[in-house]
This record gives C-alpha cells, sequence and structure tokens, in this order.
C-alpha cells in the first residue's frame, strides 16, 4: 500500500520533469520571439514612480539594485552598443529611488558626458544629472565642481564653469587646502574665461584626485595637449611674423629657422607634426588637429542621426545641419581645425575626413 | 458480511520531530448486512480514526479492511457508501439544495436523476421548506438532517454514521432515530458510532466497544448488557461513614448523600451485605439496582487494560 | 467528468459567493476609473496613463485573487473537514484537484473579463475625447495589443493558480501566501536570472541557474503590456509558444499537486 503510493509518487515526478522538460523548448520560443521585438534592455525601461511604488518602502535597496545592473550592463557591452539615453535613464531612475546616491550622479553624469571612448559624448544629459544631483545634494562639492569640469572642458561655456567652481568653493566642511585650490580655479575661471593656467591647474586637479585609470590617462594626455597648444601658439606668433616680414607664407617651418625668427623648432610631443594652415594663418598639430578632425566627424554623425530622429531624414546639407545644431541651447558648432570646409555626404550623414586631408595637401 | 476490520493498527507521525503515536492498537470487529452496529466507545477511543480508515482517508499502518468483501483502495466501492462525518462542517455558503446536489454531483449523478433524489430527501429529512436557505443559517439539528439527507443521496447499501446523535436535543435525537430506522427497514446497513451508549441502545442489533485503541467486546447488545453485572444501592440513615469498619471484607464503596450513607455493591454479595446491615441495625431507607452505565463500564475496562 | 465539473462549480459558487472577491473586483474597478483622474493630470498622455495604470490594476488584482483564494483552495477543505465529505464519494483525488483548479480558473477569466470590459470602455471614452492626440504621440491605438495583453495577463494567473494550488496542497495558507509571492517575485525576475546564467563564469554555478531558470515560472513572459501602449508586433508565433509554456508548465504543477495531494492524509 504505502510502497504503491510511493512508487506512484516518483512516477508522478517523473510526468513533472517531462512536462517541465517540455516547455523547454517554448521558453525558447518565447525569448527569441520577444527578443526580435523586446531586448532585454527595453524591458529595464520602467518609470521609477511605478518602482517607487511597487518597492514597498526598499528604495534603496531598489536603486543598489539597479546601480548593480547599470554597471553591469554597461560595463560589460561594446562601446557602440551602448544607449547614452538608457544610461541616463537608468540613473535617472537610480537617482529617483534614492536622490542622496551622490556617486550615482558623479559616475553617471561624468560617463554620459566624457567623450568616447571613455564616455558615450552626451553633454547634455550628463549635464542634467549633475543639475539633478546638485539640487538634491546641495552640500556636497564634488557635484559642482565635476559639472564644472564638464563646461570647462567639453563645451568651454568658461562663465558657467566659473559659476560652478565658486559654487563648489563655497561648500561647508572643505579642507583648508581644498577651498583654496577650489577658490583658485574659481577666480581663475572668472577672471580669465579660457585660459590655459585654469586648464592645466583642472587637470592636474583630474590627474591627482581620479583614481579611474582611464581619466588618469586623459588628465595626463590633455595636460601634453596643453602643451602642445603653448608651442602651436609660439609657432603661430612666429609664422605671423616671418608674413609680417616677408609678405607670404614660409614654405616650411624649417623656414622660421632660417630666417632667425626662431632658434629651434620644438618637437611634437606626441609624435605627430606641426604644420601650417593657410587659411587660419596659423601652425597646428597634426594630432591635436585629428583628434578634433574626429570628434567633429562623430559629433556632427550624431547630431545628423538625431535630426533624422525627428525629422525623418538627414539633413540636406551642411548649412541644415548646423542651423539644427545651433537650434539646441547648448549646440555649438564646431569649426574645422584648419579652417576648411567639411565634406559631407547627405546620403549617409557622414562627414568624410579624408577629402578634408586631401584639401590640406593641396595647400601644401 | 459488509465490513470486516481485522486487527487494524494506526500511527500517526506527529510534530517536528515526527514522533510515532499509536492511536489505534488492535481494532477487529465485522457489521453484517442489514443490520445496525453501533461502535462505541469514550471520546478519544479511536472511533472516528476507525471509520476514516474504512473510508481510506488516511493510510493504515497494519491489518486488513475488507468492504463487501474487498480489499481497502478502490474508490468504486464508496458508490455504495453514504457517510455523515462528525459534527459536520458544510459548505455554509451554499443552500441545504445546492449541498445535496454538489454531494449527488460527486456520486457522478446528474440531471433529472439528481433533482429527483434532491426533491425526495429533501421530504424524507423534512427539510424541504428550507432548502434555499444557506447553511451558515442552519441550527444544528438542521444541519445534522441535511448531513443525513448527503449520506443518502447515491442510495447506497451501507451507512457509515459518525456519532449522529451527538449535540441534539432529545426531539432531535428521536427525528435521526426514526430516520436510521427506516433506513433499516429499507435493507440498509449502517454502521454508527456514539460515546453514549443510551443513546443507541434501541437502535443497534450489535455493539462493539472500543477503548484507547483497542476494541475490547463485540456482540449483541442484549448479550452484552446481561454480562454486565447489576449494581445495588443501598441507602442507610442513622449511620455514619465509621461503618465502613464494619462491614470489612466486603467489596463495597460508600458515599455521603444528603446526610445519609449510600452503599454500591455487587449483586454476588447481596446477601452478604443486607445481613450484616441487618445486625447493625441501620434504617435501611431504600435498596436500588442500578445497571451500570456505559461510562462505568469504560472505567472499568480502561482499569483492567 | 461530471464529478470534476461539479468541484470547479462548486468552487466557483464558493469564489463568487466571497465578499472578498466583491471588494477586490470592486476596488479594480475603482482604480481603472481613476486611471482618468491621472490622465488628467498627465500633460497630454491620457492613453499611456490610463493603459498603463489600467493593466496594471488589472494585473495586481487578478494577481492577489489568484493568490488569496488559492491560497486556501485545498487547505481550508482539509481544515474545514469537508474533505470527509468529498472522499467519502466515489472522487478520486486527481478529479479534485483538477475541479478545484478549472473551478478557480473559470473564476478568474470571469474577473479578468469584467475589468477588461471596463478597462476597455474607459480607454474608448479617452480615444474618444482626444482623437487625434493618442494616433499623434502613439501613433495608433494599438486594441488587438490590448487585447492579447489581457490574454497573455489571464495566462499568467492560470499560472499562478497552479502555483497556489501546489502550496496549498501541503501547508497553511500563511505559508502558502509567502511562497507564492516568493515564486512570483522569482518569476517576475526570471530574466534577471538568465542574465546571470549568461555572464556567470563558472561552469558548475552555470548549471545550477540555468536550471533554475528552466524550473522557475517565466511570469515576465506573459507581461506585454508595454506593447499595449506603444505598439510593437505581438505575433502569432508568440502567442503560441506562451500559450504552450503557459499550458505545459501549469500541468506541471497539477501533476505535482496531485502527487502531493495523493499522499496527504486527512486526520
Amino acid at each position: 500500500m504505502l510502497t504503491n503510493l510511493f512508487r506512484s509518487s516518483i512516477a508522478g515526478l517523473v510526468v513533472v520533469a517531462v512536462l517541465i522538460a517540455l516547455s523547454i523548448p517554448f521558453q525558447r520560443g518565447i525569448n527569441s520571439e520577444r527578443g526580435e521585438f523586446r531586448s532585454l534592455t527595453q524591458v529595464l525601461y520602467l518609470s521609477s514612480s511605478t518602482l517607487r511604488r511597487v518597492s514597498l518602502g526598499y528604495e534603496e535597496l531598489l536603486a543598489d539594485i539597479y546601480w548593480l545592473r547599470a554597471i553591469q550592463y554597461f560595463g560589460g557591452k561594446k562601446h557602440a552598443e551602448k544607449d547614452p539615453e538608457l544610461l541616463f535613464h537608468f540613473f535617472d531612475i537610480i537617482t529617483d529611488l534614492d536622490p542622496k546616491f551622490v556617486n550615482a550622479y558623479r559616475y553617471g553624469g561624468t560617463f554620459l558626458a566624457d567623450i568616447p571612448p571613455i564616455g558615450l559624448g552626451d553633454i547634455e544629459k550628463g549635464v542634467e544629472l549633475f543639475d539633478k544631483g546638485r539640487a538634491n545634494n546641495p552640500d556636497n562639492y564634488h557635484l559642482p565642481l565635476e559639472e564644472a569640469f564638464i563646461f570647462f572642458m567639453y563645451t568651454e561655456d568658461f562663465e558657467r564653469a566659473a559659476e560652478l567652481f565658486c559654487e563648489a568653493a563655497d561648500k561647508p566642511n572643505l579642507s583648508a587646502f581644498r577651498s583654496a585650490s577650489l577658490k583658485g580655479m574659481c577666480a581663475l575661471a572668472h577672471a580669465k574665461g579660457g585660459d590655459r593656467e585654469l586648464s592645466r591647474s583642472v587637470w592636474t586637479y583630474i590627474y591627482e584626485n581620479t583614481t579611474n585609470e582611464g581619466r588618469k590617462e586623459f588628465a595626463l594626455r590633455n595636460l601634453k595637449e596643453l602643451q602642445t597648444k603653448d608651442m602651436e601658439d609660439m609657432l603661430t606668433k612666429a609664422l605671423r611674423i616671418y608674413v609680417e616680414r616677408h609678405g607670404v607664407l614660409p614654405g616650411s617651418l624649417e623656414d622660421l629657422k632660417t630666417a632667425k625668427i626662431m632658434k629651434k623648432l620644438p618637437v611634437e610631443p606626441f609624435g605627430g607634426s606641426f604644420v601650417i594652415t593657410p587659411k587660419l594663418m596659423a601652425v597646428k598639430s597634426t594630432t591635436l588637429a585629428e583628434d578634433e578632425l574626429y570628434r567633429a566627424k562623430d559629433f556632427l554623425y550624431m547630431r545628423a542621426q538625431k535630426f533624422k530622429k525627428f525629422s525623418g531624414r538627414l539633413p540636406r546639407d551642411l548649412l541644415e545641419l548646423r542651423s539644427f545644431i545651433e537650434s539646441s541651447p547648448t549646440g555649438q558648432w564646431l569649426e574645422h581645425p584648419y579652417g576648411e570646409q567639411y565634406v559631407y555626404d547627405p546620403q549617409t550623414g557622414l562627414i568624410e575626413y579624408d577629402k578634408v586631408k586631401q584639401g590640406n595637401e593641396l595647400e601644401d | 458480511m459488509m465490513l470486516k476490520v481485522r486487527n487494524l493498527i494506526k500511527d500517526y507521525k506527529t510534530g517536528f520531530f515526527r514522533k510515532k503515536v499509536r492511536v489505534l492498537h488492535d481494532v477487529s470487529f465485522s457489521v453484517n448486512e442489514g443490520e445496525i452496529y453501533g461502535f462505541v466507545g469514550p471520546n478519544g477511543a479511536g472511533k472516528t480514526t476507525t471509520f476514516k480508515a474504512v473510508l481510506g482517508f488516511c493510510s493504515i499502518t497494519g491489518g486488513s479492511i475488507e468492504i463487501m468483501g474487498k480489499p481497502l483502495g478502490d474508490a468504486e466501492l464508496r458508490r455504495h457508501i453514504g457517510y455523515l462525518p462528525e459534527n459536520p462542517y458544510f459548505y455554509d455558503y451554499l443552500t441545504g439544495e445546492e449541498l445535496l446536489r454538489y454531494m449527488g454531483g460527486l456520486h457522478g449523478i446528474s440531471g433529472g436523476q439528481l433533482q429527483k433524489r434532491v426533491e425526495g430527501l429533501l421530504e424524507k429529512v423534512g427539510m424541504s421548506k428550507d432548502r434555499r436557505v444557506q447553511l451558515r443559517n442552519y441550527s444544528k439539528g438542521m444541519l445534522q438532517r441535511i448531513g443525513l439527507a448527503q449520506a443518502l443521496i447515491n442510495d447506497g447499501d451501507f451507512l457509515i454514521l459518525d456519532e449522529p446523535m451527538s449535540g441534539l436535543d432529545p426531539i432531535g435525537q428521536r427525528e435521526i432515530n426514526d430516520l436510521i430506522l427506516e433506513q433499516k427497514r429499507e435493507g440498509k446497513t449502517i454502521l454508527l458510532s456514539s460515546h453514549i451508549l443510551y443513546n443507541v441502545e434501541a437502535l443497534c442489533d450489535r455493539v462493539g466497544v472500543i477503548i484507547k485503541g483497542r476494541v475490547v467486546k463485540e456482540g449483541e447488545l442484549g448479550e452484552l448488557l446481561k454480562e454486565i453485572q447489576t449494581d445495588y444501592e443501598l441507602l442507610l440513615d442513622g449511620v455514619d461513614e465509621s461503618i465502613r469498619e464494619r462491614l470489612d471484607g466486603l467489596d463495597i464503596t460508600l458515599e455521603n448523600k444528603a446526610g445519609m450513607v449510600a452503599l454500591r455493591f455487587n449483586e454476588d454479595i447481596k446477601p452478604a451485605v443486607l445481613q450484616r446491615v441487618m445486625e447493625l441495625k441501620a434504617d435501611i431507607v431504600s435498596l436500588q439496582p442500578r445497571r451500570k452505565s456505559l461510562e462505568e463500564l469504560f472505567v472499568e475496562e480502561t482499569m483492567k487494560s | 467528468m461530471y464529478r470534476v465539473w461539479s468541484v470547479a462549480h462548486n468552487t466557483f459558487i464558493e469564489a463568487i459567493r466571497d465578499r472578498v472577491l466583491y471588494s477586490m473586483f470592486l476596488f479594480a474597478a475603482l482604480m481603472i476609473l481613476s486611471t482618468l483622474v491621472f490622465a488628467s493630470i498627465s500633460a497630454d498622455q491620457y492613453n499611456k496613463i490610463v493603459k498603463d495604470l489600467g493593466l496594471t490594476a488589472i494585473s495586481v488584482i487578478g494577481i492577489m485573487i489568484s493568490v488569496f483564494l488559492g491560497m486556501g483552495l485545498v487547505y481550508k477543505e482539509i481544515e474545514k473537514k469537508t474533505v470527509y465529505n468529498i472522499f467519502s464519494k466515489p472522487i478520486r483525488r486527481y478529479e479534485f484537484i483538477l475541479g478545484k483548479y478549472l473551478g478557480l480558473g473559470s473564476t478568474l477569466l470571469l474577473l479578468t473579463i469584467g475589468m477588461s470590459v471596463i478597462l476597455l470602455l474607459v480607454v474608448l471614452y479617452t480615444e474618444i475625447t482626444h482623437g487625434g492626440m493618442i494616433e499623434f504621440y502613439y501613433g495608433g491605438h494599438y486594441y488587438a495589443q490590448f487585447f492579447k495583453a489581457v490574454y497573455f495577463q489571464y495566462l499568467e494567473f492560470l499560472v499562478l493558480i497552479a502555483i497556489a494550488l501546489v502550496f496549498s496542497s501541503f501547508t497553511t495558507p500563511i505559508m502558502s501566501v509567502l511562497f507564492t509571492f516568493l515564486t512570483l517575485a522569482m518569476g517576475k525576475f526570471s530574466s534577471d536570472i538568465k542574465l546571470f546564467a549568461q555572464e556567470v563564469e563558472s561552469p558548475l554555478v552555470g548549471y545550477v541557474t540555468d536550471f533554475i531558470y528552466v524550473v522557475i515560472p517565466h511570469l515576465d513572459s506573459f507581461n506585454v503590456r508595454h506593447e499595449a501602449v506603444y505598439g510593437g508586433e505581438i505575433n502569432w508565433k508568440l502567442i503560441f509558444y506562451t500559450t504552450g509554456y503557459a499550458v505545459l508548465y501549469t500541468l506541471a504543477l497539477l501533476k505535482l499537486s496531485i502527487v502531493i495531494f495523493n499522499r496527504r492524509e486527512f486526520k
């Protein structure tokens, strides 16, 4: 009797296992079908107010879970797959759930605004997140300071950066040293705007304070860049003296030495070279110019795509693209580093940067 | 033979440590076709557990049960059984009629046949008037009657009624009594349980007495009663409890009753007791035979075991 | 079969005569109607708010009803000793379990239809009053997706009742509710478990996670509310797979309930 019952129970459990096993292909089917119209990441788009309600008082825990998820998700993806909209959404939720989660603003805001490949290059979203963070955490000096870096580094809105440096300097509970260095940045930014002195102190600050290897390297690179820019200025000055004296552009930079305007030509710190740009009547480092071009190409392409999102087609020409960019309050047109015109393909929305190079060579 | 239970043993495992508790030690009895069998014993003796084992609600640890010559475990057998549980808690959201229809449905009876049965039974147990009342509003007696009706819904040959009389007033008991006798007249076999022998005395053809999980006596009611010796109660005035010393050597119990002394003793020693009392010149108020109640019988049997 | 029907019928009657059910249904209706209020302060997002909140109300209330009616499904019959009545009749235990399941399943069918009709009326009302707006913001009305979302939701209820039934067949209502909600939570996060299974490096942990993923109910598969608001394809293949999954998984749970219930003794 009992053994019968036992035997039938085992048989029953086998049936259960078989049914579950049979359900596996259906599970797979669901996953593959749903994948077609909804990826896992899309499921993560939830409104934070819903989350707050369903979290039943465990908002912080939920914020942490989301935080971990965001880090996991964005840490593991290839760069091209990272979507600033989704990242912003993540951090928006996290900070809705836990408004005092300062590191979420700092990490999220910086990561959003930093240029690729360090960040995602979406300055607007980054600034938005920092603004939210400052409103929720009025005593924290990291948030205005790091937001100031964004304005300083990427949009070169020095007025705004200066305001934020000053705001950071005014926060309570700062150490004497920190307070002094922040006040210094504030004063410099106010006095001189985009002064290289300020840049140097900002980058030195970042270089010394960041724990992120990539950012440290980036700061170092920027310090080197500042050095290069100093050299560019020096060479440009020499070039203009040459033109004043001789009425024509020198054939090469060597001419500056021959003409005894410069004792010694500087070596480009990044291993590139310095070239003369006739349109600007200036000397540029090829490394910096290429970087700028690369960034401009990326930026313009992204804006062209954004344009397409709004109006369903790509901008007809550069003029349309430019007016679209400048219609956004923080949008700024990026000038061609050699003072040339970009070559734009309205079919793909791409800036063809090889052709620009050719243009430059023509001038040579 | 309708039911044959042999050496039934039942253990329950209880508590966190699954400690074994033996509820039925040795239960053997049999119910013949067409008779009313009373299964009597004090509360907690194992009556209900035995019924549950018979109906297959729980597994059995040892022994055997045969219903209509077939071993236990055949659901089809239950087609022929009607069962009234102890203190039936029915679905209080159902009306009497709905309950009967549901219970009929569980027997697979449907349609016009079900309707006819339900009507007939409501009539039979006198519940036609209250058929549309929800069970939550029924009195104990009404519940017992509707409970009996649902036990009869399949018109089975074998009725198992667990404490059909309990909690009823004398009129209610009378009604149930009559209903059970009517079933017997229709040729049904009835197994019923009770903890009060008096309630079933008049009904039962045979009785089994169960105490502490053992059937200690089984037989025709008349024989069983004969076997039970009669006690006498002698009420004396003008003596005190010191009389016990004078009655030394006789098996009596002594009790103070309203300033008088009551002696209780067995039939066997009646002459000896009376002789001694006469010698003492005590004032005899009364001498009455007293048949032992089932409770006392239980006590006696319990002491023995 | 008639015996199964009898049990189902009685379970249905019990449910619909339960005052708790009425108050829950009333609550759901109020929630759905109140979406109109929320919609009016939503800066033109009428359709989204109404559908989001309405479908969520259906989901939450349906889940509550499934769990709270499911928890006592078997336990109450044992506790109130009504099983003695039932199993003195020639009904098999599996018939009883099936009947109970079908009874509650049909109760929920009725409730789901009731709640959906109310929601649909509210949706239609907003669409009539704010016609052009909805197409402007969402590009369509997505009625088909709406009905599919309700259907998927009902599938989830069916799985959930079966889960509650499994627990109800061996434990007390409180534990049953606890276990059911735990399973529910696991089921809702099943895609995270899948994500974890994909990311994990140790093969052993991977197998274990895969196993857990296969065994737990994928309740998040039944959520297509998003598509009911924003559109999006819910094709017949997905409907087929999801239905098949719900049916097989429910059958497994029912079989498990029967195995457990067969072993149960009524004391």
